[in-house]
């Protein structure tokens, strides 16, 4: 009744790996507790029972605010995912998102782009904040690929369990895609 | 052709210009054992600061070499460097074929003849020195000898090609440490630094640990590591004989006003990567990670010496113990946290007790590296934990297998990770224990049942069930060389009145239903011509064979065929 249930919706966060499928039954009925708690509260203040409301009204406050933190956070990791990954939702999250935070992880993208352009024009936002150390990573290989072409090394043969020289811009996406595996 | 060492920095040169515009154009393949994994460290060191684009590939024996090298396909593709392999067979055939230049590290020899003609194919030699055109050839006719009682093979038209040619009866032998060339390219292009200089180390001690060099020899090689380490270390040594001693005072002193201090609590030598001299290094096994009891007890030398297996020998290493005047149950706990005043007259006594008990040689020069503030490792360690993590029966890592190839491979990166990496070079060590205490107990099994058998010229022992849990490990040859090296020295310590004689042994594996069979002589020095008998052996039963181990002292025959190829084996025709 009290908090117990915008509790148990933070606490989903926690405990996922990425991101929890988005709760919808959870979240309406955490409202619905809230709106029948407002109900009592405004009954309870006709009553001249102000002890009684004041307690009410800060449960609908409390419970408010772990349904926005939840909310935030959620878009924040979309944020993260948009600068990490580039405008595609790997098909692996989109389950775990609702319809709405697929609009906003699509406007989000577009206002990135956006902007990116009026900055600069070969500049790429989402790039690295640190300057690289070095242009080429020592990476292995997880999985057969078999021969891929890359832009600039040319034919490479990724087989499984060899090592390779690539240049960091290349291998970067590989490895995201858990194809490679850095090693130092 | 031959390259001599001095020409090493042109070979180097002449692989960064073929990558230069190109994609990755270099290939480097890798056997599995610690010298070649050491040579890999270097070398690709130095081609990641040259941003030398290239690939590692790792192979386990021949059959597997020549596949991999059938599949290249890649344009790109223009240079080959095999560390620890492809000596000894037939990579002429890619130069014209495929424009493939060859560069072969390799510290077995005799080459193949044909490679040494070949001008793709560089072999880096260093007995051989460069001298005016006729020398040369005459070198070369000389090399050719032996090779006239070969057929002719790996040339198309005819059909008998095979890629692994016949084995050489001379036999074989080992040269400079592969880590060592490639430590010596480092050196000359003046880029060699204390990680490089720690693998040439660790390569050279595998060879002396492995019996491929003498004992002679390692101390002639160790010597010019010695100078590299002075040169690259601030603290060569880690106690200096004044300063040891006040040290020594001043925590005897603390102890006994109850405080406990560490006794070297030196934090500029300890600096994590510095490597140190030890002169007179224990040859126990591992025994800055065992216990003293137990290093003692499994050390091959000292195991052999006294007859560990049975009771007057266990007595003795009692007897032993109790002359040091250290405590059993001080011996019997890890060494590193035995008191610090048994330690400091450890090596002494020793040597005094040594010298009645007949165990003398039980020091050697070594080096040992400094990992991290908490972990030191000597050079042997490094060495025995790394052969373990390679022929380690069990799956290491979090990878999930699929066959003995994966589980190969697996267990290859692994251990090339560990010879920089404290974590997992714990849990080699952890294994390599389990594997010494499998050696002793199977050896002692087998001369205590009396299975060594006497042949013409050497004696032989057959392991005909892998039914018990620790024959495991000698499915693989490093170990099963190891066994056997143990048997040979503990049977010579028993009868002494015999004559030393090369051993053979053979194991069963029921998985494969094969026997796998090596030899080792019983002089380090001499030419190991086992690979050129069993050859024979098993030609002249027709028997089922493979005979693509890199190191030329193995078969594996088939189990049926394996009672004739031994008669065949043992009636001494050769």
């Amino acid at each position: 009744m009290h908090a117990e249930k915008s509790k148990k919706l933070v606490r989903e966060l926690k405990t996922s790996k990425w991101l929890p499928p988005y709760n919808v039954a959870l979240i309406s009925e955490i409202s619905q507790d809230m709106a029948s708690l407002y109900e009592k509260a405004v009954s309870d203040l006709e009553d001249r029972n102000t002890d009684s409301a004041l307690i009410k009204s800060s449960l609908v406050n409390r419970n408010k605010r772990c349904v926005l933190a939840y909310l935030n956070y959620r878009l924040t990791k979309l944020e993260c995912l948009r600068l990490e990954t580039g405008p595609n939702i790997p098909p692996h999250f989109s389950n775990q998102l609702n319809k709405d935070e697929m609009d906003y992880f699509k406007q989000y993208s577009a206002l990135l782009q956006d902007y990116s352009r009026k900055v600069s024009k070969s500049l790429d936002l989402t790039g690295d904040l640190q300057p690289p150390k070095d242009v080429f990573v020592e990476v292995r290989a997880t999985e057969d690929v078999g021969d891929i072409v890359l832009p600039e090394t040319g034919q490479v043969s990724l087989e499984k369990n060899t090592v390779h020289l690539l240049r960091r811009s290349e291998a970067a996406g590989l490895i995201r895609q858990g194809v490679l595996q850095h090693i130092n | 052709m031959l390259i001599p060492l001095s020409q090493l920095n042109e070979i180097y040169d002449e692989i960064r210009q073929t990558s230069f515009s190109r994609g990755c154009s270099l290939a480097i393949l890798v056997s599995g054992d610690c010298d070649a994994l050491a040579a890999c460290k270097i070398l690709t060191q130095m081609l990641h600061k040259d941003t030398v684009q290239y690939r590692v590939i790792p192979v386990a024996n021949y059959t597997e070499l020549e596949e991999k090298l059938a599949s290249f396909t890649d344009p790109e593709l223009r240079c080959l460097v095999f560390l620890n392999c492809g000596g000894s067979c037939d990579l002429t055939q890619l130069g014209p074929e495929k424009n493939l230049i060859s560069y072969v590290f390799d510290s077995e020899r005799p080459f193949w003849a044909d490679n040494i003609k070949s001008a793709y194919v560089k072999l880096i030699d260093d007995t051989f020195v460069e001298e005016p055109e006729d020398q040369e050839e005459e070198e070369s006719e000389i090399e050719n000898e032996p090779g006239q009682k070969r057929r002719r093979e790996g040339r198309e038209d005819k059909p008998r090609k095979r890629f692994k040619n016949d084995p050489d009866p001379t036999g074989v032998y080992f040269g400079i440490s592969t880590a060592g060339i490639i430590y010596r390219l480092a050196q000359q292009m003046n880029r060699a630094t204390n990680d490089m200089l720690w693998m040439w180390i660790v390569g050279l001690t595998d060879q002396y640990l492995h019996r491929k060099i003498d004992r002679s020899e390692y101390e002639q090689r160790i010597n010019e590591c010695l100078t590299e380490v002075l040169r690259l270390n601030e603290h060569p040594y880690q106690q200096r004989g004044e300063e040891a001693e006040e040290m020594d005072q001043d925590s005897e002193q603390r102890t006994v006003n109850g405080i406990i201090e560490p006794k070297d609590f030196d934090t500029e030598k300890k600096t994590p990567g510095n490597i140190h001299i030890e002169h007179k290094d224990l040859k126990l096994m591992l025994y800055r990670h065992w216990s003293l009891y137990d290093s003692l007890y499994y050390s091959d030398y000292v195991a052999c010496k006294l007859g560990i297996w049975r009771e007057p020998g266990k007595r003795r290493l009692n007897e032993i113990i109790a002359q040091l005047g250290i405590p059993l149950q001080e011996c019997r706990q890890d060494f590193c946290f035995m008191k610090p005043m048994y330690k400091k007259t450890l090596k002494d006594k020793l040597q005094q007790i040594g010298a009645t008990y007949e165990i003398e040689d039980l020091f050697l020069t070594t080096c040992v590296r400094q990992y991290n503030r908490k972990k030191q490792f000597s050079a042997s360690d490094v060495v025995y934990s790394v052969t373990a993590l390679l022929e380690s029966p069990t799956l290491l890592g979090d990878q999930e297998e699929s066959n003995d190839r994966e589980k190969w491979l697996n267990n290859f990166w692994v251990a090339h990770d560990a010879l920089l990496d404290v974590n997992y070079l714990e849990q080699g060590i952890k294994i390599a224990q389990d594997q010494q205490k499998a050696i002793v107990q199977q050896g002692t099994i087998l001369i205590e049942k009396k299975a060594v058998n006497p042949a013409a010229d050497f004696r032989y022992a057959i392991i005909s069930s892998d039914s018990l849990n620790q024959t495991k490990y000698f499915h693989h040859p490093l170990s099963l060389k190891k066994l056997t090296t143990f048997i040979m020295e503990a049977y010579r310590e028993l009868r002494s009145n015999i004559r030393p004689k090369p051993m053979v042994l053979c194991v069963l594996n029921t998985s494969r239903n094969t026997f796998l069979v090596t030899g080792v002589t019983s002089a380090v020095q001499q030419r190991n011509d086992f690979g050129w008998r069993f050859h024979e052996a098993a030609q002249a039963v027709e028997a089922d064979f493979r005979r693509d181990f890199f190191e030329d002292t193995y078969i594996e025959v088939r189990k049926e065929h394996f009672q004739a190829f031994l008669e065949q084996l043992t009636a001494g025709a050769y």
